[in-house]
């Protein structure tokens, strides 16, 4: 079957913020994914399905599993250091994938399991790779999180921790790479997120339905135009998409060049005391975010603007908070810091 | 895969979690490392970096480990090829002279943790699976961490570890700053970043090396011997391990020293990591610190941390609750009505004569305690507080058995093994396995499932008397926040004025809940049976949507009926009638008493009794080291 096109990116209407969090995380791989929370019909999945078309094509080993990249070799698999320890390895370009983790899946589909087709064939035990093994590099999407099994976020945690998914059950021992961006999205209003698999989000934003009168009829409209015929629709935004495209990988060309002064860097600890912040996490976040903001911008002198929007980007779901805290972000003292 | 971690040495600050880990690597026998503290301070991260600073098995041992790997199981590749029973050792085995570690000890099943700190501490076990059966040398040491908010260990387990460390962010902007600056340098080419710092790992490998050479040289004096006793001593610690690991860590503190004795000073550093998880109630006149007036010496005075007592209480005791909000009403007398308004918290919905009360948080309640009932059932949900065995093929597999009755569930890895040692002698179809019938093996899983509890609160004027509604909402706020530890579900009904009302539906939000409880307004007549008659219907849409889940429901009144169902009837009696028919299904429930005052009716008592329910005073809860609720057998 072939599958639909998805509602382009940029035809969504609003929810900046969103948007802004999710093409950060594919300038830079490194961040550490997003969890967005709110209500219902708030164009979240949408979002997140449509940006698989923003993705731009990266360097991948040729038939490796879990498309290392050539030039990052302390973060191969077993096979790759094997085969190409001692020889150039062929290479690839392959888009980065959104790769969905739905929420009835199992353990065993997530972490990989014995591959029983080999084992009944040649009598052979070998590793059957799960959806950590497709999620390497690419960004691994968890739709309605806060309704995950325990069981599956443990694992979630365990390699979203280590960049490295490690398999010891049904007589299989098998470790490989497994680095990405988690993005999750959440109604908050059918339960928790479990505290330690927030802190593993670098960022979080709240998106709510449009207020705006125009706005609103405005959403209707291209979603109604998008139904009636997708392909026209898809043409039509196909521009717009290009340009997108062109402006991230302008912003992941610049973002190693990007630096950050002594300066931002106190301000960073600065904030991150002031508001009494579990652990040393939001320091580099924040760090980063506004390395990865600034190269979006086209700059590459990270600046108190980038700062601050980093700021509201990395820290709202950062809050020491005890279960009972109403947790509330004092953007007064945040930017008290920024200006001095 | 192999592993080019962050380094050891490049971890800032965190010296204790440092000493510890080093002793435990010099000497074993001072035991395992446990390093509590809160998400993002970098004990993972220090610990992975410990594998690089000796030279024997390093073990991680994943969350989804199955027991197949962890214990060992039949080799079936060599059983298909060669016909032999082979064992395929399991990661206990192969850790060996080395080190098992655990990355979020208390996520691992409880089984599990306990079988691999069991084995540690006898050096072996015995081997029973797939037609194995042999006994097994294994030594290894286990260091583990735990963040404490996702739950703490048993007592049993925390005693096992031989040394404890809690850590905690920086606090000084210099040290964050550096922080940030190396793992962002680390990030950025990690290769250049471990070459600048592989002096400093080989500079720490040798110490310890070293100091392993030296260990069998030192000796403890008797005097020394004397001391380490004065020191569990005055902890008050359970049993003898504790001297064990306090003699050994000394040890280590001399060899790492350099030295082939023990000082005071060595045991003294070693009490730091070795009491604070063990101590127990301490005598109150001396709370902080082990006795050490006539052996301490100058220079290290400052490094017998007067937070020991401190960090037990996190290990032990659940979240600080916020302080009770300031925006109260000061107390008033008992009329039946309460005239008083909370102007800050007013409510549009509360009539002029409701108030609304925030939490008492000084309110002490003991841990919920729900009597298991005998054979455990399947339930349905996801949870920390009953593991119970399923059907579905969800939840996390545990082990395989002989299937009983039809299952699609087949657990491949366990029927493999069943049928490789006959591969020889039965013909073969091509496939490298012939499998038969009698082979197949399934899955048996596990699934933690929460439990439901459902509150009824009686929020008539009489709760708002004497300020017992802050009591109250202290209490159910203390069993939310376990529940919020247990993953359980909450809902909540209140019964004041002439109606009931689903306050809550039953939901996951405990965080929801807390709000809709803040918010809870006092006043007006009490319409017990009709809050009983309102539990009820929740009740059954509960078991409509799984007949399974078992919801405890936590009636919390003075009993004093004051409206009846139907005009006419009779208050008190109709709600007998309804406790009576909720006593018949059989769910555990208890009733949470508040009635005061110098006449006492003892009504909730008498309908305690027609529920067949758990009686508690209010006043009386701290008092009791258990909120034990008791699960009716099922008839």
């Amino acid at each position: 079957m072939k599958r639909q096109g998805t509602f382009p990116f940029t035809a969504i209407i609003g929810q900046e913020e969103m948007k802004k969090a999710l093409v950060l995380n594919v300038v830079n791989p490194r961040l550490g994914g997003v969890l967005i929370t709110g209500e219902k019909g708030t164009a979240k999945s949408t979002a997140v399905r449509a940006l698989a078309d923003l993705l731009p094509p990266r360097l991948c080993i040729r038939g490796c599993r879990f498309h290392d990249d050539p030039n990052d070799k302390s973060n191969w698999c077993d096979e790759c250091h094997e085969k190409y320890d001692n020889a150039q390895p062929e290479t690839e370009e392959l888009p980065m994938k959104v790769v969905e983790l739905p929420v009835s899946a199992t353990e065993d589909r997530v972490v990989g399991t014995l591959d029983i087709e080999a084992a009944i064939k040649e009598g052979k035990r070998s590793f059957e790779t799960g959806i950590l093994a497709d999620a390497n590099r690419n960004i691994l999407y968890v739709d309605e999180i806060n309704l995950l099994d325990d069981h599956v976020v443990d694992v979630l945690l365990d390699s979203a921790a280590m960049g490295i998914n490690t398999v010891e059950r049904e007589g299989i021992s098998y470790s490989h790479p497994a680095r990405f961006s988690l993005v999750g999205t959440m109604n908050p209003e059918e339960g928790d997120i479990r505290p330690q698999l927030l802190d593993r989000f670098a960022l979080s934003v709240y998106v709510a339905g449009e207020k705006d009168l125009d706005k609103r009829a405005e959403v209707i409209k291209r979603r109604l135009e998008y139904e009636d015929d997708p392909e026209e629709f898809i043409k039509k935004w196909e521009e717009e998409q290009q340009n997108e495209v062109r402006r991230i990988q302008r912003a992941m060309k610049l973002l190693p060049q990007v630096t950050t002064s002594n300066e931002i860097l106190r301000m960073a600890a600065q904030i991150s005391i002031t508001l009494g912040v579990d652990g040393h996490r939001a320091d580099i976040v924040l760090i980063k975010t506004a390395e990865t903001l600034a190269a979006v911008a086209g700059h590459t002198e990270v600046t108190r603007e980038d700062l601050r929007e980093a700021a509201h980007l990395a820290l709202p779901h950062r809050m020491r908070r005890r279960p009972f805290e109403e947790q509330k972000l004092d953007w007064e003292n945040v930017d008290k810091v920024i200006d001095g | 895969m192999k592993r080019q971690g962050y380094p050891f040495a490049a971890v800032f600050g965190m010296d204790k979690a440092k000493e510890a880990i080093l002793l435990s690597l010099v000497n074993p026998h001072a035991g395992g490392v446990l390093v509590s503290g809160e998400k993002g301070t970098g004990k993972s991260t220090l610990m992975r970096g410990a594998r690089e600073l000796f030279n024997a098995p390093w073990i991680e041992i994943p969350v989804s480990v199955t027991e197949d790997r962890l214990f060992g199981s039949i080799d079936a590749e060599a059983a298909v090829k060669y016909g032999k029973r082979q064992l395929q050792p399991g990661l206990i085995d192969e850790a060996d002279k080395g080190v098992i570690y655990l990355d979020d000890a208390n996520l691992l099943r409880d089984d599990i943790l306990s079988a691999i700190l069991s084995i540690e501490e006898a050096g072996g076990y015995q081997l029973e699976r797939d037609g194995l059966s042999e006994h097994r040398n294994t030594n290894y040491t286990v260091l583990a961490v735990i963040a404490p908010e996702s739950g703490t260990l048993s007592s049993s387990a925390l005693d096992r570890f031989g040394l404890f460390v809690s850590v905690d962010a920086e606090t000084d902007p210099a040290a964050r700053i550096e922080i940030v600056r190396r793992v962002t340098e680390f990030e950025k080419d990690n290769g250049a970043f471990r070459v600048k710092w592989a002096e400093e790992t080989d500079k720490l490998a040798k110490k310890i090396a070293d100091a392993k050479v030296l260990l069998p040289e030192v000796e403890m004096s008797d005097t020394m011997i004397r001391l380490t006793s004065v020191y569990t001593l005055k902890a008050n610690v359970a049993g003898h391990r504790a001297d064990i690991y306090l003699m050994e860590a000394a040890r280590a503190e001399a060899a790492l020293a350099g030295r082939k004795y023990v000082l005071p000073k060595d045991l003294e550093r070693a009490a730091e990591f070795v009491l604070p998880h063990r101590m127990r109630e301490l005598p109150p006149e001396q709370p902080q610190e082990p006795q050490q007036n006539e052996t301490k010496e100058p220079e290290d005075a400052q490094q017998n941390p007067p937070a020991q007592q401190e960090e037990q209480d996190e290990l032990f005791s659940m979240p600080d609750a916020p302080e009770p909000e300031e925006t109260n009403t000061e107390s008033h007398e008992g009329n039946e009505e309460d005239h008083r308004e909370d102007e800050s918290m007013a409510n549009p919905n509360a009539g002029s004569n409701d108030r609304i009360d925030a939490a008492d948080m000084r309110v002490k309640l003991p841990p919920v305690w729900i009597e298991p009932v005998k054979g455990k059932q399947k339930r349905k949900g996801s949870g920390k507080r009953s593991a119970t065995r399923t059907d579905e093929r969800q939840g996390r597999y545990v082990r395989a058995e002989i299937p009983h009755s039809k299952s699609s569930d087949i657990a491949f890895d366990a029927t493999l093994r069943a049928a490789a040692p006959y591969q020889k002698w039965r013909e073969s179809n091509g496939c490298a396995l012939v499998i038969k019938e009698e082979d197949l093996r399934t899955k048996v899983r596990e699934k933690r499932t929460g439990n439901i509890f459902l509150f009824a609160v009686d929020a008539s004027g009489s709760m708002g008397a004497r300020e017992r509604m802050k009591t109250v909402k202290g209490v159910i706020l203390k069993i939310l926040l376990e529940a919020y530890q247990k993953r359980d579900r909450v809902g909540m009904i209140a019964f004041r004025k002439n109606q009931a009302e689903v306050l809550l539906p039953v939901t996951k939000s405990v965080d929801f809940a807390q709000k809709k409880l803040a918010a809870m307004p006092t006043g007006g007549k009490t319409p017990l049976a009709k809050g009983l008659s309102k539990a009820e219907d929740v009740l059954d849409m509960l078991y409509r949507q799984d007949p399974l889940q078992d919801p405890v429901l936590i009636l919390i009144t003075d009993g004093h009926a004051t409206l009846p169902l139907e005009n006419g009837t009779n208050a008190v009696d109709d709600a007998m009638m309804e406790a009576e028919r909720i006593g018949k299904r059989n769910i555990p429930i208890a009733v949470i008493d508040t009635e005061n005052g110098f006449i006492k009716l003892g009504l909730a008592k008498k309908l305690a009794n027609k529920m067949q329910a758990s009686y508690f005073k209010i006043d009386k809860l701290s008092e009791d080291s258990l909120l034990h609720i008791w699960r009716k057998m099922s008839s």
